[in-house]
């Protein structure tokens, strides 16, 4: 985000980071930061894009279509909490309790 | 800017004052090439309120240039006389262009060297009476400015010292692709050849003369010869110059509470631990944001700069660079692909484990992983085919 030499890279008010399309330059900086090799190029366009997190669903399209549940979208505090909560019951099991 | 708003994150209270030498506030440097092709107004290149520079109470002066700073103060003082008591300091001054002395004429009217916003606004007016302008330099800034001033329908001769396009960059070997692209953009270019006098009559530049023995008949030169930092102001002050100010691994420069970041900084290039400055965006927002945080109290090591690390789009060629790219006079396996549209090199070190270097044309994906592996001197016996063959993928890193 910081890279971004026009600033058309923000976080909005869900704290999805965003591309501005109108703002993009293609410059391609963001494609030699980014440490988890997630920006794409729009090559007609000339823009870079990214997953946006599908803001027209309540759920992305790639968490709906995922046939094994592997895709998981939730917060990680909310997300850690479960797990802590499962192994808890788990722990209280075993205790015989 | 950057190193405001990381105090800001952590830090609501106390004051920040930006001090400005130039009139106009603070907006993306790298953008103002757009104000010369028209694509761009200088409203669209303003930092403030946009990407992630959002922050409030910062103060920004402008036309406010620093001539000292008193450590006894501590405060900084302007040009004007006006001073500023401080408790912390950073020196983000940045690089001026270097418009080299053997070259005659370079203050005539029509010779630009583009760094600031003021500059692109004259240049922009200049356009109306060039027809054909005459860039001396083969780098990104000449390119940038370049492709702009095509865009009007200028026509554009490159003159470049070196034998190959963009070689503070690239490899001999890799120029290729790029020097094909900017030919079939419409770029005139010479190679191997210098400028050693610029010739202009009252409308301004005529002409240079090159040391071929040949005139090119312009009214528009551009020198994009390199960057020296501003550290003029520092001179009595104490603090710690060697060609530029002297940070250490915190950004923190030798006198107390005083900070350092950008291209006015000597930071050291993680992979050898050499001393390095650069002049490069991606590099000083880093910097400047590290020195924030240290400035709010929060001890941050900053993680070096490469001396290449450089993505752009030339012509129709996605190209990015970073680390080790010249490889002459130094044992390195090197391993190169090229075809019709794509061009990749990548570099290890002599004992084949440690990547030091790459550089991509036309496919660029997934570049940073590259500047991870090198950044973390990361051992590369995992992945090195995946490496080599560009087939390299986050996932690959996990584990």
């Amino acid at each position: 985000m910081h890279a971004c030499i026009s600033g058309a890279i923000h976080r909005d008010a869900d704290g999805v980071v965003r591309t501005d399309t109108d703002k993009c330059i293609g410059c391609w900086t963001c494609v030699m930061v980014c440490p988890l090799g997630v920006i794409g190029r729009h090559l007609e366009q000339h823009k870079a894009n990214r997953c946006d997190r599908c803001p027209d669903r309540d759920v992305p399209a790639c968490v709906s279509a995922c046939p094994t549940g592997a895709l998981v979208y939730r917060t990680v505090p909310d997300y850690a909490a479960s797990v802590r909560r499962q192994a808890s019951e788990e722990l209280l099991k075993a205790q015989g309790g | 800017m950057a190193a405001a708003h990381a105090i800001r994150s952590r830090a609501s209270g106390g004051k920040i004052t930006i001090l400005s030498e130039e009139p106009d506030p603070p907006y993306f440097r790298l953008l103002i090439p757009f104000l010369v092709s028209g694509k761009k107004r200088p409203r669209d290149m303003a930092m403030t309120r946009s990407g992630p520079y959002t922050g409030t109470a910062i103060h920004v002066q402008t036309n406010a240039r620093v001539v000292s700073y008193d450590p006894g103060g501590p405060c900084v003082t302007l040009a004007n006389g006006t001073r500023y008591g401080c408790q912390k300091v950073l020196f983000a001054t940045g690089s001026r262009p270097h418009v080299p002395p053997e070259i005659q004429g370079t203050d005539a009217e029509g010779v630009f060297a583009l760094r600031t916003l003021a500059d692109a606004r004259h240049m922009a007016a200049r356009v109306e009476q060039t027809n054909h302008a005459v860039m001396l330099g083969g780098g990104l800034l000449n390119l940038k400015a370049a492709f702009a001033l095509l865009e009007r329908g200028v026509k554009v001769t490159l003159v470049v010292y070196s034998p190959k396009v963009l070689s503070q960059l690239m490899g001999p070997d890799d120029a290729g692709l790029i020097r094909h692209a900017l030919e079939r953009a419409g770029l005139v270019i010479l190679t191997g050849t210098a400028a050693t006098a610029i010739v202009s009559d009252g409308t301004g530049v005529t002409g240079v003369c090159l040391d071929n023995g040949s005139e090119l008949a312009c009214q528009m030169v551009c020198i994009g010869k390199g960057v020296r930092p501003n550290v003029e102001f520092l001179e009595g002050s104490g603090v710690r110059v060697a060609d530029g100010i002297v940070a250490d691994r915190y950004t923190g420069v030798s006198l107390p509470n005083t900070f350092a970041a950008g291209d006015v900084a000597v930071t050291f290039e993680p992979v050898s631990g050499a001393p390095i400055m650069t002049a490069l965006w991606t590099n000083a927002v880093e910097m400047g944001r590290c020195a924030g945080l240290n400035m709010a109290g929060i001890k941050t090591a900053y993680t070096g700069t490469f001396g290449i690390l450089n993505a752009t789009q030339v012509a129709d060629q996605p190209f990015v660079a970073m680390g080790v790219v010249h490889t002459a006079g130094g044992e390195y396996e090197i391993h190169r692909h090229g075809r019709a549209n794509t061009y990749r090199k990548v570099v290890f070190d002599a004992d084949g484990r440690h990547l030091v270097g790459a550089v991509f044309v036309g496919d660029i994906r997934n570049a940073a992983l590259y500047r991870c592996i090198i950044c973390e001197k990361m051992d590369v016996a995992r992945f090195k085919g995946q490496i080599i063959d560009h087939t390299l993928h986050y996932v690959h890193l996990l584990r």
